[in-house]
């Protein structure tokens, strides 16, 4: 059984990945986003649907890459990190301008800026092995001109 | 019930808002429980007391470590004290604590993490001693004496993080942040990252908290008599009302007039 201060320590180390995720992300660094995840986790876009989509190592992948190639100037702003059970809540704002059509949204050249929360959730080896992304999907089409 | 403040040495200051002794002359035959909002400030504490719990919205009831160090809180939290209360505490300013003793802040946002975890051995011998001295300023000087020890060990220094934060207080949280980023010929991502680290939050959460934390020091001082609500509102920086409400709610768990009628707020205890 763990301690209450392994728990605290363990808590401490996930938040500190979960920072390293933002700073690679902010670096459109798709492969040191990738080591912090066990590829076969689990990725959900939360408001595309009820259920995980995919693989973090294929549908997370194929996302990011996705972001980064539409809107490459891709940024962002970490409000908070905390702990809820086992997970890792973050919110944090992203914004960016879009240069290429995206997930059916076509390409006008807006700037969007969206608050999201990423909730990440660890194994024993501090791998990220689910993500969850959640965020007002209307309001981001709005602001890309949909 | 005795809660007293006490200010720290001058050479301190740049890293300490204060000390607190909380004690009580008489065992507590019935559970209180005492609440508190956001206050924008980590802090690093001993209980010599028995031990007590905290209840938080997110995280339900949790045994608070005998010593701590906690960070920014991002939303109101309660204590549930029973029998002998006896703690004391420095508060530190908002960059205080990694400027002192260089932690990752970001890492203690909502947390209370037991002392010995983070600073190790360094914190034995007042832990071992906290309880010896027989009135409230022999425990302040002996806390005061181990952070002149942490910062002589470390010839801590703040920096322009430290000023940022600082005057973010100082405005009461009511301060255009990418104004201040412009004034201050700063790189917004260095500025983000660095503030993140520091502080634990982003400058403009940390800008929402202190707002927030203002207004509801100001409510306690008045002891939640309020008058004027419109007043109350623009006074504090918000729009309109409907921001006012979702910014309370969101931080305190309900809304400003439940709050006001039923908190359960440490000034509720003391006498005027």
């Amino acid at each position: 059984m763990k301690t209450t201060q392994t728990e605290s320590l363990t808590d401490l180390t996930r938040k500190g990945t979960s920072i390293e995720f933002f700073s690679a992300y902010q670096e459109r660094d798709i492969e040191r986003m990738m080591a912090l995840f066990d590829p076969n986790g689990e990725f959900w876009l939360m408001p595309l649907g009820p259920e995980p989509q995919g693989t973090i190592g294929e549908l997370g992948r194929n996302f990011w890459t996705g972001v980064i190639g539409a809107f490459p100037d891709i940024d962002n702003t970490v409000d908070k990190v905390t702990t809820e059970d086992d997970k890792i809540v973050c919110n944090v704002v992203l914004f960016g301008t879009q240069t290429a059509d995206f997930a059916g949204i076509t390409n006008k050249g807006l700037r969007f800026n969206s608050d999201h929360i990423f909730i990440f959730r660890f194994n024993e080896d501090d791998k990220i092995v689910a993500v969850a992304i959640d965020w007002d999907h209307a309001s981001f089409q709005h602001q890309l001109g949909v | 019930m005795f809660y007293k403040k006490y200010q720290p040495a001058p050479h301190l200051r740049p890293f300490v808002e204060c000390y607190y002794v909380w004690e009580n002359a008489q065992s507590l035959k019935q559970s209180i429980t005492v609440e508190s909002p956001p206050n924008g400030f980590g802090s690093l504490v001993f209980n010599y007391g028995d031990p007590y719990q905290l209840l938080t919205q997110k995280n339900g009831q949790t045994a608070v470590p005998v010593s701590f160090l906690s960070g920014q809180s991002t939303g109101s939290y309660q204590l549930q004290l029973s029998g002998q209360i006896g703690m004391v505490g420095a508060v530190f300013r908002p960059a205080g604590l990694n400027s002192l003793f260089g932690l990752p802040m970001y890492e203690f946002t909502d947390e209370r993490i037991e002392l010995a975890a983070v600073l190790g051995d360094r914190i034995q011998s007042i832990q071992q001693h906290i309880t010896e001295p027989d009135s409230p300023t022999g425990r302040i000087q002996l806390l005061e004496a181990f952070l002149n020890t942490q910062l002589a060990r470390t010839g801590a220094e703040t920096d322009r993080t430290d000023y940022v934060a600082n005057l973010i207080v100082e405005q009461r949280g009511i301060i255009n942040i990418n104004a201040l980023m412009d004034e201050l010929y700063v790189c917004r991502r260095q500025f983000e990252r660095k503030f993140l680290l520091k502080v634990g939050v982003s400058p403009k959460y940390y800008a929402r908290i202190r707002r927030i934390s203002y207004l509801c020091a100001q409510l306690a001082h008045k002891r939640w008599n309020v008058d004027d609500w419109h007043d109350v509102i623009y006074h504090a920086g918000y729009y309109d009302q409907s921001h006012f409400i979702r910014e309370f709610s969101g931080f305190m768990g309900r809304n400003p007039s439940l709050y006001v009628r039923n908190n359960v707020e440490l000034a509720n205890f003391l006498k005027s």
